[in-house]
């Protein structure tokens, strides 16, 4: 008996010294982690870089939190980091979005929405399509912590995306060239993206108050490409192989140009992971 | 891979004992040595669902959905064993959608010999009311957060028992179980003091108390915020019983535990629970209060919803069972910081009595409210806290905020009128504040007038019929906010007033019930919103069931309308789409 009352006393104190009182909860070393990049009209990868798919609307309360975290870790990582706002399920569209005239729902965002379990909670992510313990589907919380787990991983793909564009007809022209730089065992296909930033619209907050004036951000406007993309590989890609494409798009007369990006990914077919990622201002 | 190969031993396990059982019933043998008992129960619930472009019911390409369920328990003297296989091929609607496949999705094995109690594997524990600890399962809202681990119980003397546990907590499921992402580390005591000491072992006084503590780990990768990789909480309770009067009393703290549920804030977190009744025949009279202040904990920082939780913080009202009260407008606890109060008074009024009458009356009033908790935000721009605290609010415990969240004044008079006939007749009142609940996509504070009559009517031995008419009349006033901070105001202060609608307007319900027992029982329920203000929703929910039960065997079958809701837990919401179609349910125990 007196031996399980020590086993219980040890119990006690193995669960007690567990208690981490943080005082100064902001890290200091949060200088951006690469370089910013040159900008511009022509990127080339070199790094493995990470797509954050934030799924929000406008209807949703705890959404802009999340938008929030996903610019913190932009201001982090800088270039290596693309985010994509994708407004799709209950709160993108009535009667979960309230604000009429406001939906930025597609058919290819619902789409996304449905790659694993269909998504009912807002805000969650993917980052990259990676799973963590078992799931693609990443509450904002765990974003950062996960893109820590993988950032410096060699990228096995390479995208150089070339985005040019003429006024006077609102067309968008897009060129990439996407080269292995390991042995791929699987399909990949490319998947491009026009994304519009800081669209101003209605958004409810939590109490179900709205602010009238806030920005959307990256919202995506358009899937280029089908919805699962070009196929770019159909079988595997051996290091050094390389597949060029061509898109256009003529852009709407009510969207923004000027807050406009080309993003463009690689996924894996098989796995569903998003191997590369690049994005390019339209203008 | 480990886990595959203890459920194969199970498997084979319990297929040997079920052979061994077999062999050994044909036999006219000598007593058969002890091999144990089997026992278990199954449900299974399957829906087909018909597209219904009226209530929003959207197309399942799958048609059906399904939720099963084995349970078998294995006892043999001090040993006990269980295994819980699931099937969610696919899962209905409206469910947790992180449940998918068929496979196992608990397993444990216990071992209990004099004074000491082991667990490995699966359990469900709960220390006090479940302010720092609860894992428990409710199958119909698909929460499961049952630790996967190890846990010992003991108890060292007379009146003291202790339980300490750690282990990781049941997550999603995928073919099989699949555990979140953190540690859970735990340590009860309670003390009986009337065991403790033989003296008061006759005393009319009755007291324990206990206290506990809880820790979780979860390691910190985040690159912006230094992350609390153990986050700790303890707490400690009593209770006290003399005669007819008893008090209950808990109090819990927890350390900074920055987490979506509080967006990240550093702040400490506390909750109070304190509870004091009186009853005699014929009378009972219950007081209760609590303070709940940033007191969401997880094993996973990030989640939300349901997923992962490690407390249990009690919602103080009154648990509704009529149709129009409990389903419309449910109140849930909001764990980032609330204060609630309730009282409840039930009376028998005496029979052969004026009030009473022949057969007597029995009255209950029910009172209870939730307020937000006095707090003051910490300006963003305060450099001392954005930049290093993090500290996000500051806080008067116990003290009532301005912002009704809900109140619930209901009252209940049953009477039997004759040796056929029963009646219930009910009013409930509410106050609900959909901005911060949120249960609806519609804005304001409702106010709501409830009216229920419940007449059963023993048409003769073992046929019985119910007839329940209820109303519910809806009003809604919005919520002032300041339009340069989007705080919310209290009443009297000038401000921007945000819309309110009076939600989906006025319902009305009926049910028609007949039970011919023991076996049988056919009813239907129409749920119509004949005052939706969009006139094309003025919808009959109409369900129509049939059930039958024969000893442990229950069948359901029902055909009918769900409404859609929404779900929603500190500010994080679920949707659950609206639903039409043919429900088969059976559960069955042996």
């Amino acid at each position: 008996m007196k031996r399980f009352f020590l086993f219980f006393i040890a119990f006690a104190f193995v669960s007690l010294v567990g208690c981490d009182d943080v005082d100064y909860p902001k890290r200091t070393d949060t200088e951006q982690r690469t370089d910013p990049g040159s900008g511009g009209g022509n990127v080339n990868t070199t790094v493995t870089k990470i797509l954050i798919e934030d799924f929000t609307g406008p209807g949703c309360q705890g959404c802009p939190a999340a938008a929030v975290r996903a610019e913190e870790l932009k201001g982090l990582y800088g270039d290596q980091l693309v985010v994509v706002g994708i407004h799709a399920g209950y709160f993108a569209s009535p009667p979960g979005n309230p604000h009429v005239g406001f939906d930025f729902s597609t058919p290819d965002g619902e789409e996304y929405t449905k790659l694993e379990t269909p998504l009912t909670e807002f805000p969650s992510g993917y980052v990259n399509r990676r799973e963590r313990n078992g799931s693609i589907i990443l509450k904002f919380g765990a974003w950062g912590g996960f893109i820590e787990d993988f950032r410096f991983e060699a990228p096995s793909m390479s995208i150089d995306l070339n985005v040019s564009y003429t006024d006077g007809d609102r067309k968008v022209d897009i060129t990439t060239t996407t080269t292995a730089l390991q042995d791929i065992p699987n399909a990949t296909n490319l998947v491009v993206y026009l994304v519009e930033d800081n669209i101003e619209s209605p958004q409810t907050f939590p109490n179900n108050v709205t602010q009238n004036d806030y920005l959307q951000r990256h919202v995506m406007r358009e899937v280029v490409t089908n919805t699962w993309g070009e196929p770019l590989f159909t079988t595997a890609a051996t290091i050094g192989e390389s597949v060029d494409k061509e898109f256009n798009f003529t852009i709407p007369n009510d969207w923004n140009v000027d807050n406009m990006t080309v993003i463009a990914y690689v996924r894996d077919t098989d796995s569903e992971v998003i191997l590369q990622v690049e994005e390019v201002y339209v203008k | 891979m480990v886990l595959k190969h203890h459920i194969y031993n199970y498997i084979a396990g319990i297929s040997l004992s079920l052979v061994c059982l077999g062999a050994f019933g044909q036999e006219n043998a000598p007593p058969a040595p002890d091999l144990g008992q089997l026992h278990g129960n199954f449900e299974i619930t399957a829906q087909y669902y018909n597209e219904d472009s009226l209530i929003g019911a959207p197309d399942f390409p799958e048609r059906v959905g399904a939720n099963a369920f084995l349970n078998l328990i294995y006892v043999k003297g001090n040993f006990e064993s269980g295994v819980r296989f699931e099937s969610y091929e696919p899962v209905l609607q409206g469910y947790p959608t992180n449940f998918e496949g068929s496979g196992v999705g608990l397993r444990y094995a216990r071992y209990r010999k004099d004074e000491l109690d082991i667990t490995a594997g699966h359990f469900y524990e709960q220390f006090g009311s479940g302010l720092i600890l609860r894992t428990y399962e409710e199958r119909a809202l698909g929460v499961d957060n049952a630790i996967d681990g190890i846990r010992v119980k003991y108890k060292p003397f007379r009146g003291v028992y202790l339980t300490g546990l750690m282990g990781k907590q049941r997550f999603r499921f995928e073919n099989r179980v699949q555990n979140g992402d953190g540690r859970v580390r735990g340590f009860d005591a309670e003390l009986n003091i009337n065991e403790l000491i033989p003296s008061l072992a006759e005393s009319r006084t009755q007291m324990t108390v206990g206290g506990s503590f809880v820790s979780k780990f979860q390691a910190d990768r985040d690159p912006l915020l230094v992350l609390p990789e153990n986050v700790s909480s303890y707490g400690g309770r009593f209770s006290l019983t003399r005669g007819k009067f008893s008090f209950l009393g808990e109090y819990a703290y927890k350390i900074n535990d920055p987490s979506a549920d509080n967006n990240f804030i550093f702040k400490d977190g506390q909750a109070v629970f304190v509870s004091g009744s009186y009853s005699k025949k014929g009378l009972g009279i219950t007081l209760a209060a609590k303070t709940i202040d940033n007191m969401s904990f997880r094993s996973d920082r990030s989640e939300t919803v349901n997923n992962l939780t490690i407390n249990y913080l009690p919602a103080l009202t009154r648990q509704h069972t009529y149709n129009l009260a409990a389903t419309l407008y449910p109140y849930a606890t909001q764990p980032t910081g609330e204060v609630g109060y309730q009282a409840d008074l039930i009376y028998k009024i005496p029979k052969k009595t004026y009030f009473g009458g022949r057969y007597g009356t029995t009255v209950s009033i029910n009172y209870s409210g939730v307020n937000s908790l006095d707090t003051t935000q910490i300006p963003e721009n305060n450099v001392s806290d954005s930049l290093k605290t993090l500290q996000g609010y500051t806080t008067n415990f116990f003290s009532l905020g301005s912002q009704t969240f809900f109140k619930d004044f209901n009252i209940e008079v049953t009477r039997k009128l004759s040796k056929k006939t029963k009646i219930t007749a009910s009013y409930v009142n509410f106050v609900f504040n959909n901005d911060v609940v949120k249960l609806s996509p519609n804005k304001g504070t409702f106010f709501t007038d409830i009216a229920i009559l419940d007449v059963t009517y023993k048409i003769r031995p073992k046929h019985t019929l119910r007839v329940e008419a209820q109303h519910l009349w809806i009003n809604s006033v919005p919520t002032k906010v300041d339009s340069t901070n989007l705080n919310v105001l209290s009443e009297g202060e000038l401000g921007e007033t945000i819309s309110a609608e009076r939600d989906n307007g006025d319902w009305a319900a009926a049910i028609v019930e007949y039970t011919f027992s023991p076996h049988w029982i056919v009813s239907v329920i129409d749920q119509y919103n004949y005052n939706n203000n969009n006139k094309d929703l003025r919808i009959h929910y109409v369900t129509g069931s049939v059930v039958y039960v024969n000893k442990g065997t229950r069948i359901m079958l029902s055909y009918g309308r769900q409404r859609a809701g929404v779900f929603c837990v500190g500010g994080v919401c679920r949707n659950v789409p609206a639903s039409n179609g043919l429900t088969l349910s059976l559960t069955s125990s042996f």
